[in-house]
């Protein structure tokens, strides 16, 4: 993974210096909120319903041990003994006192991390895939690539004051695990007729209260001229984007105003004139951070070992595990194995200090060391031997660590809601939880099979509601909170944004609605058929109807 | 109001604004008439909010497409905190108040060093020979 190097090193320092000068100003009353707020951001520190919540990047979704161990220290230390795996690849601590964000920037920086632009109308943490360099599907590690676009977009002059947030993903598996077509910026890695890998370039996802799929932007950028292309991109957007509506001010919108064509059109103009200019990198560069992802030395191991087959047979529990959260590696003898981080009373995507610690321990003992963080919220441990997966599974079920299945109805994606966020019309934890208990037989998640359920506490959209096969949306309706349902959406490859089905529902009926949904699925699928392939086919008429004709009456009843 | 000299963090005598233009303006409207015939004045571009940004991209706009190559002065809502920013995008000076000096000397001087190349020059450097010339410790505070 990349290691900061002197000059890494000097610049979080120094930013965390500065940062402890604007705190320092605004405490005097020197600096007034209105000026400090976009510092503050642009640092991740937001003030939230009951106190400042700071939000850390880890870029590109990878965290060493070591830095997993920092952070618990960071929890237990500075707020209430646990964190909160975003949505983004970023972890928030939610109890920060302003007089501490510059002590704890420290802190990171000395264990090379940073909350730099995590926040703020700026280009925000670039995401990634979470299995980039162990995918068993990838063309090459995006993770060089997305270090270099950290690097570049990193306090880049003429973008820190943009007419809203920027978010940029990169991927570069057949499947693409990093949501690319609901971002502002998609970038994913292809190879052309050629033989020669460069990007395609998607623009104007995103969701929120104008949810988009990304379009295409070009088709075939080469390399050594991705930065560029990105700034003229960027420039565009900088000049031309809405700045009288923070709504209308994303780039989505500006690409719906000009049309595709004539914003395609603009950025090619403007790249054309600094396109073999200074933005490029310069093919040193680009070899000194390759060094960096150069793949682990992983001894051969055998693709099904007879530890695995036996623990399969003997334990229905490590079964399930092993069925739904061990991911294919690029090796056959190994895989990545997915630590889940939704369980009964557990806020999606939260992790206590010592949970962090045992993560970072089953990294070490088991994986190489290594941890990547997903936009799902959970954990992954790459690299893992397939013979190891029977002890890993033990030790992470001895650390309270070892239920939950990827993918499935339970892995519910949920933003911190009404709970923390002065944005949120609505709570989204509990709800989640009420959910998670509403299928609580791991036998029945395993038979409804893949399924997303995600929780969004308002429009912002936080919790991806609109990437959803069923969506929660949290709604205000007359002061009491509601919940509007949408079904049909999907992340990846095939992006779609889900549709509502109807008027919404109160807090208390939401499970039970979804709860419907999926009988009605189970009853009307053929097959093994999915349910987004199930919605494919048949529509939602048929779940409408369960839902608001006899469904209500049963969720009202329950 | 004095003007602060964003390579030496020194301020100078206000000097002599020869056109203003808006950082609101569509870059499209910044032409080659812009900076015709300022016979040694300066050009000021207006900041009418610190948080709009587009006022960086006109600089660069200014130095890099229309190749400008004299003062550049930031003028208006402009905050210490972005005094490093101005400078890479190509701005020469801000105008500021007397009594803010000490603050932007500060800001300026507590500045991280730069990840990109030094912008708004013909001249800018490649990320890797910005890394390392750009020492923390020993900066080039040129606007090269």
């Amino acid at each position: 993974m990349y290691r900061y190097d002197e000059f890494d090193r000097g610049f979080v320092e120094s930013r965390a210096a500065q940062f402890r000068d604007q705190v320092d100003r605004r405490l005097r009353g020197e600096l007034s909120e209105d000026e400090f707020k976009p510092l503050r951001l642009q640092n991740g520190l937001y003030l939230q319903l009951h106190a400042y919540m700071l939000r850390i990047a880890i870029p590109y979704g990878v965290l060493s041990s070591d830095q997993l161990r920092g952070l618990a220290g960071i929890a237990r230390d500075f707020d209430r003994g646990f964190g909160h795996f975003t949505t983004r690849q970023n972890i928030q601590f939610n109890w920060i006192r302003l007089v501490d964000a510059p002590d704890i920037l420290d802190r990171l920086a000395a264990f090379d991390m940073h909350a730099i632009q995590t926040s703020g109308n700026c280009i925000r943490n670039v995401t990634c895939d979470p299995l980039a360099g162990a995918a068993h599907d990838e063309i090459e590690d995006p993770r060089v690539w997305a270090e270099i676009i950290r690097q570049w977009s990193t306090l880049h002059p003429e973008f820190a004051f943009l007419p809203r947030k920027f978010k940029i993903a990169i991927s570069a598996g057949a499947e693409d695990r990093a949501a690319t077509g609901f971002h502002d910026i998609g970038v994913r890695l292809v190879r052309n007729r050629g033989g020669e890998t460069g990007f395609r370039i998607l623009v104007g996802g995103g969701q929120g209260r104008t949810p988009r799929v990304a379009r295409q932007l070009a088709h075939f950028i080469p390399k050594r001229h991705l930065l560029s292309y990105l700034e003229a991109v960027m420039r565009v957007y900088n000049a031309a984007g809405r700045r009288d509506n923070i709504y209308k001010a994303r780039i989505k919108i500006l690409v719906d105003a000009m049309g595709i064509g004539s914003f395609a059109e603009a950025v090619t103009t403007e790249w054309g004139l600094i396109k073999d200019g200074a933005a490029d990198l310069p093919e040193s560069e680009y070899r000194r951070i390759a060094d960096y992802f150069a793949p682990p030395d992983l001894a051969a191991a055998p693709p099904v070992p007879q530890a695995l087959a036996l623990a399969q047979r003997h334990d229905a529990g490590f079964a399930r595990w092993a069925r739904r959260n061990c991911l294919p590696h690029r090796l056959a003898g190994h895989a990545n194995a997915v630590i889940s981080l939704k369980s009964a009373g557990r806020p999606p995507g939260d992790a206590s200090a010592s949970e962090m610690e045992a993560i970072a321990g089953l990294a070490d003992d088991h994986g190489t060391g290594e941890i990547r963080v997903t936009y799902q919220q959970n954990i992954i441990i790459p690299h893992v031997r397939r013979d190891a997966l029977p002890a890993l599974y033990e030790d992470a079920r001895a650390a309270g660590l070892g239920g939950g299945e990827n993918g499935l109805v339970s892995d519910i994606i949920a933003c911190p809601g009404l709970d923390y966020c002065n944005l949120a019309n609505a709570r989204s934890l509990p709800l989640a939880d009420r959910i998670f208990q509403r299928f609580d037989d791991p036998q029945r998640r395993m038979a409804i099979g893949r399924l997303q359920v995600n929780i969004s506490g308002c429009i912002n959209a936080c919790g991806h509601h609109h990437a959803a096969d069923i969506g929660i949306l949290g709604v205000d309706k007359k002061g009491v909170e509601h919940y509007q349902i949408t079904i049909g959406g999907r992340a990846g490859e095939a992006a779609a944004i889900g549709r509502i089905i109807g008027p919404s529902f109160a807090g208390d009926e939401v499970p039970a609605v979804v709860e419907t949904i999926i009988d009605t699925y189970l009853a009307g699928r053929e097959g093994n058929e999915s349910f987004a392939a199930y919605v494919a086919r048949s529509g939602t008429d048929g779940l409408k109807a369960a839902v608001y004709d006899d469904g209500a009456a049963r969720a009202r009843a329950s | 109001m004095t003007w602060f000299d964003l390579a030496s963090g020194n301020l100078l005598r206000r000097g002599v604004i020869g056109h203003v233009l808006s950082g609101n303006a569509p870059l499209a409207d910044i032409t080659p008439a812009d900076i015709a015939g300022l016979g040694g004045a300066a050009l000021a571009v207006r900041f009418d909010r610190f948080s709009d940004g587009r006022g960086f991209t006109a600089a660069r706009h200014i130095r890099e497409m229309l190749a400008y190559e004299g003062a550049l002065v930031a003028q208006g809502h402009v905050i210490p905190d972005q005094a490093d920013y101005l400078r890479r995008c190509g701005f020469t000076h801000a105008e500021i108040s007397l009594s803010a000096a000490p603050q932007w000397r500060r800001s300026l001087a507590l500045a991280p060093p730069a990840m990109q190349p030094v912008l708004g020059s013909p001249r800018a450097r490649s990320l890797a020979a910005c890394r390392r010339v750009q020492n923390p410790k020993h900066r080039d505070r040129r606007p090269d």
